[in-house]
This record gives structure tokens, sequence and C-alpha cells, in this order.
């Protein structure tokens, strides 16, 4: 029977084998440590920017007061008081989302986010990702023969999914519509094409 | 084309607070208008939230901008269900026009402060144009045409003869004539697009 330091073996247990292998062959790096699961989608984690945005719009979306054509308010719309109350609540700056001491329009809007020192413009490609990283983003269409429109982009909760569809920005779309949906659906597509606004200030 | 738009609209809408959009089925789009009495109880029950909201719409732009009479349109969509809970407690009166519900139920209902300082449309229809027609659920635009078309039956001379077909026919010829159409066409009321599919009267 071998004698392996001081240990005794079976001659048919081939184990001893292993371990003079071991020791012969260059030291092998430890295992690496189980990858930790995945979070919460920052979207449904509170206190994220992310969060904050989504509560934001789901909550808008939801105002009775923002659905259009009341019996009460026949003819009225409110794409320009739930984009406003929106970024209020994601403290985004105010001073060119107000036309005097009202809500802008939509068309006035449209004027004045291009001046603005407190937003700069982003491409509708880039409006998708700087959305999702729970920064807000106004997109606007002005109208020169009407009203114009305004919406805030939707965050992806599975980000890359609306880019695969080909369906970037998707939009919080509160107006004559009430929903989340794709741009293309929300802007009328024989006016110029939006624009998209996102706070110089993250 | 039309038929990716409304598969897109099933799957990315998120409503507020009404469900999906459901989609109309082969043998009710082959329906015809009918008059705005005939929508009743039963109607109502089949009926998803955005067929009920198009075809009030649809009533009280006729109302308001052709036909001039009082509008049907009295319950505000939060309090839709009003409605539906007056038809379960009288069983007995489904065969009751859901407008003349929507009067009953609308003086309970306890109206909101309206909001000041929106987009507000005074162009005769309203923002009920041919984007707003086209880029809406299949059972709003459905839902319109029934309550507006059913309007002009009620009330217009000729209302009934100039518009045989089947409501299905009227929503493909909108829907298409502002696919096909400049920004003149989507700025159009859905109203006026409309009576370019009518059956005119021989003199």
């Amino acid at each position: 029977m071998p004698v392996i330091e001081g240990k005794y073996y079976d001659t048919d247990d081939t184990s001893w084998w292993d371990d003079l292998i071991d020791k012969l062959s260059p030291k092998q790096p430890p295992p690496p440590p189980a990858p930790t699961p995945p979070g919460p989608p920052a979207a449904v984690t509170p206190g994220t920017p992310q969060y904050k945005l989504i509560q934001a719009q789901d909550s808008a979306r939801s105002n009775p007061a923002f659905q259009p054509n009341q019996p009460n308010n026949p003819d009225a719309t409110f794409c320009n008081f739930a984009t406003c109350d929106i970024s209020k609540a994601v403290g985004a700056p105010m001073r060119d989302l107000y036309h005097g001491n009202r809500y802008a329009l939509a068309n006035e809007a449209a004027g004045q986010l291009p001046k603005s020192t407190e937003w700069h413009e982003v491409l509708p490609k880039d409006a998708q990702n700087v959305a999702n990283q729970g920064t807000l983003v106004i997109g606007v269409q002005p109208n020169p023969n009407g009203h114009g429109h305004m919406v805030t982009v939707r965050l992806e909760t599975m980000p890359g999914l609306a880019a695969s569809l080909g369906q970037v920005p998707i939009v919080n779309n509160i107006g004559h519509d009430v929903n989340v949906a794709p741009a293309s659906q929300a802007f009328d597509r024989k006016l110029a094409p939006p624009r998209y606004y996102t706070p110089n200030k993250r | 084309m039309k038929s990716c738009w409304v598969l897109l609209v099933g799957l990315l809408c998120i409503p507020a607070w009404c469900g999906n959009p459901q989609i109309i089925s082969d043998a009710r789009s082959r329906e015809t208008a009918k008059n705005l009495t005939a929508y009743n109880g039963k109607w109502w029950a089949r009926a998803d939230h955005y067929e009920r909201l198009g075809f009030f719409w649809g009533a009280d732009d006729c109302e308001r901008w052709d036909a001039h009479v009082p509008t049907s349109y009295k319950v505000p969509e939060d309090a839709f269900d009003e409605i539906t809970k007056y038809y379960n407690a009288h069983p007995a009166e489904q065969g009751l026009p859901v407008v003349e519900v929507g009067k009953r139920v609308a003086a309970h209902v306890r109206p909101s402060k309206p909001l000041e300082g929106g987009e507000v449309w005074n162009n005769p229809h309203g923002f009920l144009n041919g984007f707003w027609f086209k880029s809406g659920a299949e059972s709003k635009r459905f839902g319109f045409l029934e309550g507006y078309i059913g309007c002009l039956r009620t009330y217009i001379k000729g209302g009934a003869e100039a518009y045989p077909k089947p409501i299905h026919y009227y929503d493909d010829k909108i829907w298409d004539y502002v696919d096909t159409h400049g920004v003149e066409a989507s700025q159009e009321p859905a109203a006026d697009i409309l009576r370019r599919f009518r059956v005119k009267p021989r003199n």
C-alpha cells in the first residue's frame, strides 16, 4: 500500500494521482464569485430618477382634469398642462415653459425652448437614451395653422426595445389621445418634425 | 399599413384606466350606423371604453356643428361607470338609449371644475380632425362614426340615405384619405372628410 505524505490509500483509489497532478500543475486561479442577480429595474425602484419620472407621467395620464374634450370643457386638450406638471414634478427648470403667468401653449413652448439658456436640444435618436436615464425630455411640434403638441419622452422599462422596433422615442402622450405611444403616432407626420429638449442641469 | 397601426396601438397604448382598445370584429364592422336611440344598454355592455367615448364625441360633434341641437354628451368619461351601474340596477331598461341614460346619470354626477389654460380648439369640430381620426384606436373611430352618423340619421333630413354603407367602409375611406393627402387633410375635420363619401341626393 503506497504511502504518500503519511496517508494510506487503497491501491485501487486513484485520488492520490489527482493530488499528485494538482501538486505538479501550476496554481489555478480561484473560481470567480457567483454573479449577483440583477436588481429590479430603476423604473420600479423608489428613489431613482427613473421612478420619479414614471410616477409623474403616470399621474398626469390618469388625471381626470387632463382628459380631452370633457363635457364641461369641450374642445380643450391639455398637452401643455400635462407636460408642465410633469416637468415641475421632476424639478426641471420652468421659466421657458411659462408664457406670462400661465403655462405656455405648445406653439409658445416651441418658440421659447430653442432660445432657452436652461434647456438644450437633443436629437430624436438620443432622446430615448436620455429619458432612460431618468432625465426629462420634452418633445414639441409647432403647428403654424393651429394648435401644436408637446409631450414628454417615456423611459423604457426594457431599454433598447423601442429602438429595435424602430419606434424611438416612445412618448407619454396627453392630448386628444392619452396613452404611451411612439412619437410617430403622437405627432402629426404631415407637419414639421418635433424637436426634443432636455434641461442643461440634470 | 392600417392593420400595422392597429397592432401597434394595441401593443403600445398603456391607457390610464380603460384597458386596451378592443378590435372590432368583422361582423360588427359590417354593421351600418343606426339612429342614436338604437344605441342602448345592450350596445353599451359590449362596447369598450374607447367605443363609448368615440360614440359620445361623434354624437356631440354632429349635434353641435351640424344638427344644432342640445348635446347628448353629458357624462365625463371618468364617470362612464355610472351609466353601467344604471343599466345594472335597471335590467328592465336595457332598451333605454344610452344618450337618455347619460342625461339621467349626469344629474347625479358632480362636475369637476374646468381647467383653464389648456389648448382650446375654437374651430368647427375642434380637434376631431383627420390626424385625430387616423391616430386613434379602431374602437374609438368606430364609436365616433356610430355616434356621428347616428346623429345625422336622427336629426338631419336625408341622413340615413346619405350613409347607407357599413361603418367600416367610412372608417377605411377617411383613414385612407388622410394617409394619402397632405397636411390639409390631417387638419381637416373628420366630419368634413366623411362628407366626401356620402351618397349625394339625386335632384
